[in-house]
């Protein structure tokens, strides 16, 4: 009986990881070689409503994201805005509040997000770059690939067949994270 | 003037950083979906000598109006029209509605890394005008009517930007006068070199600094035709060195002086630009 309860609540603990941990993010975009460009895709990111404020770093061609916390972060409506601009993604980096310990494809739901990590290596990092297959090149993607069995890296999505118990969330995306080096 | 073009690509070549905003060419990239920019040019052109009344010829003056719009990412589209007189005329008509220009530019190839990004758009061109400020110069662009299509591609590397555009032009109705009353189409193959080069800021660090950009543009016509009025060389071509004030990242300034090939007059324009997000 007891055994049974420990399973159970084993259970619900490991696939429900579930924290109110903000996180932020910082996003390079490729091909800015001007002021009024990083302005346009500035403007362009402005309308996405989980994004609350946006700082500029002209020099770096990069931009720091801070998210409303209540709300889904679409990282791929990211990716829209900046080339809906005319420019590119370089990548895509989130900072957590504190630094994380994950297990190579451990779940975890940070507000309204599901990540899934990828550990090539378990250092524990507050920083990770988000490894999805249209925020790298195809190489990466094939490297990656062979470090998790689930479907979700494929598709971009939980669904019944691949990291199921995520049903009450608001979006049915899983973005996929490796700890940043750097 | 090919030791001007020869000086300028050594000089950028060893500064690399510039713009890609050319002044009477277009570049190959797209505004951002949903933008507006509105643009206002206004142009002088040199006219010299007499009209056939024996009246001096003043100055033509040229205002353009325009608008585009970047319907995605992938499109967008420009109309313009023209308000001009024309001392060129014997009666001289004020200055008043005078023609419009449409224009659409489609993204063929987009390619990025970090300071570095090519572009390659097709565009096709309408554009109908009255008046014709140069008998023997032919010019889509202010004075003639016709169509146009064809591909822009540019380069940037760093900051240093190259930009080509071929293209096929259709000239409309011109006044055959070696025969009263008849009008015959020309085409042209049009080719356009436009390199653009940023002075400052040296550094970027917020949206409020001005920026300050070098241009040199050279473009070409060649008449396809066998036969063509001989008023017209076979060959033209027009050097353009421009400058341009790039202000709170948004609004532009830009100035050009255009010199034409053989005796055609020369132009000065500026031209205001505001985006519209």
């Amino acid at each position: 009986m007891k055994k049974q309860y420990l399973f159970i609540l084993s259970f619900l603990f490991t696939s429900l990881f579930s924290y109110a941990q903000s996180f932020n993010s910082t996003i390079t975009v490729n091909g800015l070689t001007c002021a009024m460009c990083s302005f346009s895709t500035q403007k362009s990111l402005e309308k996405l409503d989980f994004i609350k404020q946006i700082t500029p770093d002209l020099e770096k061609t990069a931009f720091e994201l801070v998210f409303d916390d209540t709300k889904f972060i679409d990282f791929d409506m990211i990716q829209e805005k900046v080339e809906d601009a005319g420019f590119f993604i370089g990548n895509i980096k989130i900072h957590f509040e504190e630094k994380l310990n994950p297990n190579n494809n451990d779940h975890a739901v940070y507000n309204n997000n599901l990540f899934h990590f990828i550990m090539i290596n378990n250092a524990n990092s507050s920083t990770y770059n988000l490894i999805d297959k249209n925020f790298i090149s195809e190489n990466d993607f094939e490297s990656f690939s062979e470090f998790t069995s689930h479907a979700c890296y494929l598709t971009g999505s939980h669904n019944e067949s691949c990291c199921s118990n995520h049903e009450n969330l608001v979006s049915k995306k899983v973005f996929h994270l490796e700890p940043d080096s750097e | 003037m090919k030791n001007l073009i020869l000086f300028f690509f050594l000089f950028t070549g060893n500064i690399a950083l510039s713009q890609e905003l050319y002044i009477n060419t277009e570049p190959a990239s797209l505004i951002p979906k949903g933008s507006k920019v509105i643009r206002l040019t206004n142009s002088n052109i040199f006219l010299d000598g007499v009209n056939s009344l024996g009246s001096i010829l003043g100055n033509a003056k040229l205002l353009i109006p325009s608008v585009s719009y970047g319907i995605s990412k992938r499109l967008m589209i420009s109309a313009s029209i023209q308000f001009s007189n024309n001392p060129g005329t014997d009666d001289y008509p004020n200055f008043s509605f005078t023609g419009f220009k449409i224009y659409s530019k489609q993204r063929i190839l987009s390619s990025d890394r970090k300071k570095f990004h090519t572009r390659l758009s097709s565009f096709i061109k309408y554009a109908y005008h009255e008046n014709k400020f140069m008998e023997n110069n032919l010019d889509l662009e202010i004075q003639n009517s016709g169509m146009e299509f064809g591909l822009v591609g540019t380069q940037l590397i760093n900051k240093l930007a190259i930009s080509v555009t071929s293209g096929f032009t259709r000239i409309y109705n011109i006044d055959d006068k070696r025969a009263v009353g008849e009008s015959i189409n020309l085409n042209l193959f049009k080719n356009a070199l436009s390199l653009g080069y940023l002075v400052l800021p040296r550094k970027y660090k917020s949206y409020k600094q001005t920026n300050f950009n070098i241009y040199l543009e050279y473009i070409t016509n060649t008449i396809l035709n066998n036969n063509f009025p001989d008023r017209y060389n076979k060959f033209s071509s027009i050097i353009a060195p421009g400058i341009q004030f790039i202000l709170l990242s948004r609004s532009r300034i830009d100035f050009s002086y255009k010199i034409r090939k053989s005796e055609s007059p020369e132009e000065f324009l500026i031209k205001l630009t505001y985006i519209i997000y």
